[in-house]
């Protein structure tokens, strides 16, 4: 093996992103810290993608703006391709910025009304000098169009003509123009229809495989995530709790992802019908005052005295699964999981489903 | 073998705009049987929402035809605008996708809840304050009766869900309709939102509406379903026949267009 390929695109060492927030008003005081991303370490190898998944306001979109410059770290490195982005000269940032680029759940919000999708896509490609020439230009945003399976001939209308599934095509094509090697797709096909989703994603697994490209994909949907993703990972308010690769979904070892996992809707009657759903009391807690210890202890199910008091570290199995949690070897006798192929033992030390319900 | 609930014949609802005339229900008929979970599946603008509303009464009746629109009892296509107003609060309640919209955001909680006990109920003050707090804790909302006089902006998302479904429900109404109630939710949220829903059901011996595009959602709760596609009902029938064994090239579509997280398949790009 060269030792060239074995090193991340990108690599996230505990990464903080951290917001002051003020109470507004007359006095505008400070009034606290949100921790939206606290701490988190991952990489991501060349070809490859991982997914993160998440409740909303959990810091995914925060953790991703973070690793394309659009959020400023509080603490911690984004390294890529083996190299501090702190430490680079401004040259070296801009093209390494260039190399990574990212697309949005509204692709209409991120796209001018006022530019045709010609300039949207051809901006960039001027911008970064990868092509000069009007001609050479025009000819580029040809072979993208065609390269996200639009027309052609569409360069010259404006995004309100188009569809929400063909406003994702161009959002994905303007950042193709900037020949990236990694792509964060923040909840890409999150507002579409599962029709236009299917496409979508299948565009995405086949400009993948053309192209070689890594993707940091976003989403709160576990069946895309799973469908695209090499490897999962996940996250509780800015933290992450598991991380590995299908077994995340398949045998969880974070009491968090086992909860997620058993409440994800599963097209299948007959399975819905003899499934048992672990359900959580209670809110995600505001980030801005974390619970101690483990952070999904005030909804965890299982959670011991140690889990009020002590923080749990990542832990990684042999096979490379890790999880945060200091109950992930009891998981299985407290929490089975709720769609095991035969009926396994069950032990229902799991409290009350919703115990707080007349 | 009793009638149904709720009967819809050949109904139709048109808007005019600035393009012309839009057919967005096209000649929709259903029926909704006591105690049963129906569910409206379908992609956006197919004509889920409109349907429903047209049914309440909810739209301009010059858009609206039909040739029968059965309900609780007596004909609603020719019901009044104050007829239909007292149906709405106490034979059919209504939850829909975003309960901002549907809250009054310069009254508290307390003060929603109790005016339908009021209004429909003709309850007293400390009666209807009492019902509310029931209610409240009913649906799951912690600590409800300090709760009464907070306002909308105060509860978060998964709670504003659960006040609407206790408004939706106060009067103990025969038919429950909910538009996309979990849509804007968390998983685990609309886990703890579908599980109180299932329960009011079985517990008011309520038949419910249930409009979603998650087929995950519709396997887990509903009975029967009708797939929606172009303001048409393109396949409608028990929930495991549908899924089990889709008869229009649609329904197949739709259902193969699901990525599983539970399954060992691959998508072939
Ligand atoms: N007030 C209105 N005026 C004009 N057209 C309307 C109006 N309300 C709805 N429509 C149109 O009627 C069609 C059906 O809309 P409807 O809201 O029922 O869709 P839906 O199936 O509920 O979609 P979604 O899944 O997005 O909620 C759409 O084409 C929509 O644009
Ligand atoms: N610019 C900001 N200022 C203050 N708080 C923010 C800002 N951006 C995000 N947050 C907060 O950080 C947390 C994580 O947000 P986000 O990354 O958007 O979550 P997700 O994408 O997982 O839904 C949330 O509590 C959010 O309100
Ligand atoms: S560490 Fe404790 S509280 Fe946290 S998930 Fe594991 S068992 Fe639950
Ligand atoms: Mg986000
Ligand atoms: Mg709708």
């Amino acid at each position: 093996m060269i030792l060239a390929r074995k090193v991340p695109l990108l690599e996230l060492i505990d990464l903080k992103v951290h917001f002051p927030v003020s109470s507004g008003g007359f006095l505008n005081r400070r009034c606290g810290i949100v921790r939206a991303v606290d701490g988190i370490s991952l990489r991501i190898m060349p070809g490859q993608t991982l997914g993160l998944v998440g409740e909303s306001g959990c810091g995914k979109s925060t953790l991703g703006r973070a690793v394309v410059g659009l959020a400023k770290a509080t603490s911690g490195a984004v390294v890529i391709r083996g190299k501090n982005i702190d430490n680079m000269t401004t040259a070296e940032k801009a093209s390494e910025r260039r190399r990574v680029q990212m697309i949005f759940q509204d692709p209409y919000a991120s796209l001018n009304p006022r530019m045709t999708i010609g300039d949207i896509i051809g901006e960039p490609v001027m911008l970064h000098g990868l092509r000069s020439g009007k001609a050479a230009v025009e000819a580029r945003v040809k072979e993208l169009l065609e390269l996200v399976e639009l027309s052609p001939a569409y360069a010259d209308r404006y995004p309100h003509e188009f569809s929400g599934g063909q406003r994702q095509r161009v959002g994905i094509a303007r950042a193709l123009a900037c020949e990236p090697d990694l792509i964060v797709c923040d909840e890409p096909v999150s507002a579409l229809d599962v029709s236009i989703q299917a496409q979508v994603m299948r565009l995405m697994m086949r400009l993948q495989k053309d192209l070689g490209l890594s993707y940091l994909f976003i989403a709160h949907g576990l069946g895309v995530v799973k469908q695209i993703s090499d490897e999962i990972a996940v996250m509780y308010l800015g933290q992450l709790v598991e991380h590995g690769g299908r077994q995340v979904f398949q045998h969880p070892r974070h009491a968090y992802t086992r909860a997620l996992v058993s409440a994800a809707p599963i097209p299948d009657p007959k399975i819905e019908r003899r499934r048992k759903r672990i359900i959580l009391t209670g809110d995600l807690p505001n980030p801005m005052n974390p619970p101690s210890g483990c952070r999904f202890q005030t909804r965890c199910p299982i959670a011991s005295d140690r889990c009020r008091t002590d923080p749990p570290q990542m832990h990684y199995a042999e096979n490379r699964h890790g999880a945060a949690c200091w109950r992930t070897d009891e998981l299985d006798a407290l929490m089975p999981m709720a769609t095991s192929p035969e009926p396994g033992p069950t032990i229902p030390v799991v409290p009350q489903p919703i115990a707080d319900i007349g | 073998m009793t009638a149904a609930l709720l009967s819809i014949r050949n109904l139709t609802v048109r808007f005019h705009g600035e393009r012309g005339e839009t057919v967005a229900v096209d000649g929709v008929s259903f029926d909704l049987n006591a105690g049963e979970t129906l569910a409206i599946v379908g992609e956006s603008g197919s004509g889920k929402s409109v349907t429903m509303l047209a049914v309440m009464g909810l739209l301009a009746k010059a858009g609206v035809t039909a040739d029968n629109i059965f309900g609780c009892g007596r004909n609603l296509l020719n019901a009044g605008d104050v007829e239909m107003r007292a149906i709405r609060g106490r034979q059919i309640g209504m939850i829909f996708q975003d309960p901002m919209t549907s809250l009054n955001p310069v009254l508290t909680i307390g003060r929603q809840l109790t005016e339908m006990f009021e209004i429909h109920l003709g309850l007293s003050g400390a009666a209807s304050r009492k019902g509310a707090i029931d209610l409240l804790n009913l649906v799951g909302v912690p600590s409800a009766g300090t709760r009464l006089k907070d306002y909308p902006h105060q509860f978060s998302g998964g709670m504003r869900q659960r006040v609407m479904i206790a408004m939706a429900v106060a009067c103990k109404p025969q038919i429950l309709i909910a538009d996309e109630p979990t849509t804007a939710l968390d998983v685990t949220i609309q886990a703890q939102i579908l599980e109180i829903l299932s329960g009011l059901q079985s517990e008011f011996g309520m038949a419910m509406i249930m409009i979603s595009h998650d087929l995950g959602v519709v396997a887990g709760i509903a009975d029967r379903m009708l797939v929606m596609h172009s303001g048409r009902i393109v396949e409608q029938g028990l929930v495991d026949d549908v899924f089990a064994n889709p008869q229009m090239p649609y329904t197949r579509s739709l259902l193969a267009a699901v990525p599983r997280f539970d399954l060992e398949t691959e998508m072939t790009p």
